[in-house]
């Protein structure tokens, strides 16, 4: 397909290109070429749609994904490579009647799979009969022992289920992989439906097709029916592994939009046997809690112990029946592999049916005759492990050569039961829009069912996924596949579930009070907003030097003292500076303490330290990070990496261009911030952190400088004016007479100077009066810190602390003020931490090794 | 016949204060066959006001405690009397072979073997690679009578292998036990499993307590001894037969047992999980008084 996009051909429709592979079913056309019924009318709208409206429609995607921050992580082990969400703008078409058939056939194997997890956390029959290899059970790495007796909510382990299916070429479907340990997708699937809503309003509402609101409702609606307590207003937590998270934007999209609070283990703790949120408003009960964590991995005390993502005596709160999880704990058993072998059987005996809905063909190698079966069709097959772990991986038998097969098929005979022969299914097709036309790729399809009072319910809608290539029947979001939103036609839909079965409360309301904000997330915001405002002072600092260096002559280098100050290391003698014979300032010494304080890694305090401790502490953070400043957050960890280059002097431009960027990307980051984020309790926190380090930094300086025997020379005063960015403030205000007092009294005291100490303390107090703390009529020690700052700096007069003992050189009373003031931030931060970060400790597992043996 | 008063104390103390601690104790001696325990207390200081009884999945007897105050020591101190009415047995008289008994353990229709079976397969700590095997494969083998199969293995133990606590720790993977042939009584106790479970027999491992005899013409230390762990072997129509690789024995009325499981893991003593703290040292007290001693 060559023809250029300028090219107005009219009435060609693009939707008319489509030509299908043989031999696979295809969702759009008939074998006779023919658009499918439930398509015709879709179809034939998207078709008008002209190639320029297409080409507009596809920019809106890309801005309203980029817009809305949709990320899929690519590889989990990187905190950077978050790659934007990809979805086709062409949606699967399927009929009602589709979804009603799936719906009943999915109903008896949810059901079917939440028996198997009764019996095995239960009375374990199925080990009776002779069917099923106790290896299975025991041997299961899935099976939680602690978790056995343990009482899922309402009897049932399965609260939401997914099922990922593929269509063979006679139309039917199976099911590749049943998902219940912590199904993803969901939430990727509200986003598609609302990206779609957005782009084509008017042929969704033409064509009647069905809404999930409906579902959602019923979602919300289920997961609160489970608390155990607090029945009337529980409160829902979605427990999440963190940022790292190859699905982390879906849970915190899932979690924003269903009024959940998206906690990390850190976030909870167990307290007489009842789980709590550490909020900087205390802590706050959790009646539910909605799992994305592995079962295994959410409780270091009675399950992996090496876990940091659970919470200690979780297991315990769900035991005393405290808590809910869902879904339920050792879920994850029916996700074996092998168990879709013993499925017929289990269907058989525990309900005297046959599966409606078949799964892929799987052997499992512990069977000798199995194992003889898929050895023999080994290059056919896919080969799975029995039990997934770390280690584990699957194999495709038509893509490995002899060499790989023979090895694998060795791998096998030494441990069969460890391994599952699985039949490739081939994959229906469907259109994908390409360049000007269509092409066909194949897709599986996850769907999404929970169970409500009238029974098992399925989303009608879901996620369609296929892959990047044409001919790859291996779909993964990993190696670059694609998602489709589905659409489901009302008009056939059961009655039942067009309106849902219970009155349909209007959209969801998300009741949130403002002090529910983790601690967690106070604390790292706190500290983005600590390490920003260290990064520019810095970076203020180290322009302010050289530009001095530079453009002054020799003998006026030493006012340059009290900036290099800042940047040496505590307790080093800034005398040494001055060489002795000469009284100027040793430029070899200074350039030493210029390059650690910018590019020494080791150094903590250095430019480049922080800016790597603000990209460490922005991904902790990042959904509550606008796009924007997220941009900016990306163009500072760049920035973080850069390395000195040891024969090229700080005085160079290569440093001096450095310092330009970084500078205009931290003023860019607190711009977005200023101007994007919700003045919430997060917002105040960022702030309190940027101002009590600005008043640290003013407190450092300041005494530095006024305690130099410099002090009257107006030079000193001029820089200390340029490095607070405060030049022309000072001249509108008192011209080009440059004087100690003034100059003291802009910085300190000018309370309508941004910069200035005063304006530093007083945003402190406006600050702190909407904290929690603030609510509670008693004067707490915060306030306390936080007044006698405010009245301190509020009550000095300049003309006082200025005035000098006639016998001393320095100014003893002003001095002790900075001292005095560098103390007050110091108390304030502490005793901030103190109150609402403390409880957030990092869990440590124990065990004792006490053995004579 | 012997009666044991048990007395176990463990302080743990920290650097800096710990703010909330929650911990499991698996530290009542069992009654089963071999043992009665008569009497029973566990006391934690700080004191815990959430302290939880349970028989676990295997069914031990397990205790989950939290600490909520503030506090930079903890202590866990347990006694109880136990009635040990175990023989060891002559290993002569098990005379199946270890070949049949692979075979009923790996027949699915013997339904009545199903807890036995719940031991039989390798866990993350007695997992087994080929060395494993071969090390099975010197004592155990189709023909060869469990009895006498197992009377090698203490053997290879007794002969081969040297007790030193320097040479483990927790994590130590039992192929490394098995290349350094050191380590202590739980090393040992998970390479035995290892090799058994590899070669396709049923054994658990036991936690418990041995009594150690004071030197010719000495007074018992008190608090001098300490926790041990062996092993126990599934043998059809016998039952399950305890055997002590690190001492060489045939468990009998000097073992006192506390828990049982697949391996370290599911039996340790005290394991707990605490917020803040920072580094921490353990003390641990045992002492083991048979009870005519007592005073």
């Amino acid at each position: 397909m060559t023809s250029s996009i300028e090219t107005h051909q009219p009435s060609n429709n693009w939707m008319q290109s489509y030509a299908p592979p043989a031999g696979y079913y295809d969702e759009f056309l008939a074998k006779n070429g023919a658009p499918r019924s439930h398509w015709s009318r879709i179809a034939q709208q998207f078709g008008e749609i002209g190639r320029d409206q297409l080409i507009g429609k596809e920019r809106q995607l890309s801005r309203l994904i980029q817009d809305n921050g949709i990320t899929y992580n690519v590889y989990q082990d990187s905190e950077t490579d978050n790659r934007p969400w990809n979805m086709d703008m062409l949606p699967l078409v399927l009929s009602g009647n589709e979804f009603n058939k799936l719906e009943s056939a999915l109903t008896q194997r949810a059901h079917l799979l939440n028996l198997i997890l009764q019996d095995v956390y239960g009375r374990q029959t199925m080990l009776q009969g002779s069917k099923m290899n106790p290896f299975l059970v025991f041997g299961n790495p899935s099976f939680l022992r602690p978790c056995h007796g343990l009482l899922p909510p309402r009897a049932n382990h399965i609260h939401l289920y997914a099922a990922d299916l593929a269509r063979s070429p006679d139309g039917s479907w199976w099911i590749l992989a049943d998902r219940v340990e912590a199904a993803s997708g969901l939430g990727y699937a509200m986003e598609n439906r609302m990206l779609m809503s957005r782009l084509f309003p008017k042929i969704t509402r033409d064509n009647d097709v069905a809404s999930l609101q409906p579902f959602i409702q019923a979602f919300c609606r289920h997961f609160e029916s489970l608390a155990p307590r607090n029945k009337d207003n529980p409160n829902i937590a979605l427990l999440t592994a963190g940022p790292r998270n190859e699905t982390y934007f879906e849970q915190s999209f899932l979690a924003r939009n269903l009024g959940y609070t998206l906690a990390e283990g850190d976030d909870l703790t167990v307290r007489d046997n009842r789980l709590y949120m550490k909020t900087i408003g205390g802590v706050q009960p959790v009646d539910v809690l909605l799992r994305r964590v592995d079962s295994a991995w959410t409780d270091p005390l009675e399950l992996r112990n090496e876990s940091l993502l659970g919470v200690p005596g979780l297991v315990n709160a769900v035991r005393q029946g405290n808590l809910a999880v869902a879904n339920g704990l050792g879920s994850g058993f029916v996700e074996t592999s092998a168990m879709l072998a013993f499925l017929p059987w289990f269907c058989r005996s525990y309900l005297g049916e046959s599966l409606e809905l078949p799964s892929v063909a799987t052997w499992w190698c512990g069977e000798k005759s199995e194992e003889k079966y898929v050895l023999e069709h080994l290059a056919e097959l896919a080969i799975k492990p029995t039990f997934w772990d770390g280690r584990s991986k699957s194999y495709f038998g038509p893509l490995m050569s002899s060499g790989e097969l023979e090895d694998l098929r060795n791998r096998i005979k030494k441990q069969p039961e460890l391994y599952c022969g699985q039949e490739i299914v081939s994959h229906a097709t469907l259109p994908v829009m390409k360049g000007n036309g269509l092409d066909s790729r194949h897709f599986l399809m996850r769907v999404f069912m929970i169970p409500t009072s009238g029974g098992w319910k399925i989303m009608p809608g879901g996620l369609a996924r296929y892959s990047g290539y044409p001919n790859d029947v291996t779909v993964s979001m990993q190696s670059g596949g694609q998602s489709k939103d589905i659409w489901v036609l009302q008009k056939e839909l059961q009655k039942a579930r067009r309106q849902g079965t219970e009155s349909s409360r209007e959209s969801i309301q998300i009741r949130r009070n403002s002090n529910d904000l983790p601690s967690r997330t106070a604390n790292n915001l706190f500290w983005l907003g600590r390490y920003v405002e260290r990064a520019e002072s810095l970076t203020r600092l180290v322009q302010t030097v050289c530009s001095l260096v530079i453009d002054e002559t020799a003998e006026v280098h030493s006012v340059a003292v009290p900036f290099i100050e800042q940047l040496m290391p505590m307790g080093d003698d800034v005398g040494k500076l001055i060489i002795e014979s000469t009284g100027e300032l040793d430029l070899e010494l200074t350039e030493g303490y210029l390059r650690r304080a910018i590019y020494d890694e080791t150094n903590s305090e250095s430019l480049i330290a922080n800016l790597n401790a603000i990209a460490r502490t922005a991904d902790k953070v990042k959904d509550r990070l606008s796009v924007d400043t997220w941009v900016r957050v990306q163009k500072v960890r760049g920035l973080g990496r850069t390395k000195s280059l040891a024969e090229v002097s700080i005085m160079e431009d290569e440093t001096s261009q450095l310092l330009v960027q970084i500078l205009d990307e931290l003023t860019s980051f607190s711009g977005n911030v200023i101007d994007n984020m919700t003045r919430s309790q997060g917002w105040r926190f960022l702030q309190l952190g940027r101002k009590i380090e600005r008043g640290l930094a003013i407190s450092f300086l300041l005494k530095s400088a006024f305690s130099s025997s410099d002090v009257k020379d107006e030079r000193l005063l001029s820089y200390l004016l340029i490095w607070a960015d405060s030049v022309i403030t000072y001249r509108r205000r008192y011209l080009n007479h440059l004087q100690p007092s003034s100059v003291l009294d802009l910085l300190c005291f000018d309370t309508s100077n941004p910069r200035s100490l005063a304006f530093q303390a007083e945003s402190l107090r406006e600050l702190l009066q909407h904290l929690p703390h603030a609510q509670d009529n008693k004067r707490h020690p915060i306030d306390q810190h936080a007044l006698r700052s405010f009245s301190r700096i509020g009550l000095a007069d300049p003309q006082t602390l200025l005035k000098k003992n006639s016998k001393s050189t320095t100014n003893k009373e002003l001095l002790r003020f900075f001292s005095n003031t560098i103390d007050d931030f110091f108390l304030l931060s502490a005793s901030l931490e103190q109150t609402y970060f403390a409880h957030i400790a990092m869990v440590k597992e124990q065990q004792s090794k006490t053995f004579v043996g | 016949m012997a009666l044991y008063h048990i007395h176990h104390k463990t302080i743990y103390d920290y650097v800096y204060p710990v703010t909330v601690s929650h911990h499991t104790a698996r530290l009542t001696p069992i009654t089963n066959d071999f043992q009665t325990c008569e009497k029973f207390d566990i006391t934690v200081t700080p004191e815990s006001t959430d302290l939880i009884r349970r028989i676990d999945y295997f069914g031990n007897e397990i205790h989950f405690f939290s600490v909520q105050q503030l506090h930079k020591s903890l202590t866990v101190e347990s006694q109880g009397r136990v009635r040990v009415t175990a023989k060891s047995i002559d290993l002569q008289i098990l005379t199946m072979s270890c070949g049949e008994i692979r075979d009923a353990l790996n027949d699915q229709q013997r339904s009545d073997l199903l807890d036995a079976k719940q031991y039989l397969y390798a866990t993350e700590m007695t997992y087994g690679h080929s060395a494993i095997s071969e090390f099975a494969r010197r004592f155990l083998g189709n023909e060869i009578s469990i009895g006498e199969a197992l009377g090698s293995m203490l053997d290879i133990f007794w002969d081969e292998f040297k007790f030193d606590p320097e040479a483990t720790e927790v994590s130590t993977p039992v192929s490394d036990v098995l290349a350094q042939k050191r380590g202590v009584c739980q090393d040992f106790a998970h390479l035995s499993l290892a090799a058994l479970r590899a070669w396709g027999l049923s054994a658990c491992y036991v936690s418990g307590y041995i009594l150690t005899e004071p030197p010719a013409g000495e007074e018992r230390l008190l608090g001098a001894d300490a926790s041990h762990a062996w092993i126990s072997v599934f043998v059809p129509n016998v039952g399950w037969v305890e055997l002590d690789p690190t001492n060489r024995k045939v468990c009998g009325k000097e073992h006192i047992r506390v828990a049982y499981g697949r391996d370290y893991s599911d039996v340790s003593m005290l394991s707990g999980a605490v917020t803040g703290g920072g580094e921490h040292t353990i003390k641990v007290e045992v002492t083991v008084m048979p009870m005519e001693e007592r005073i």
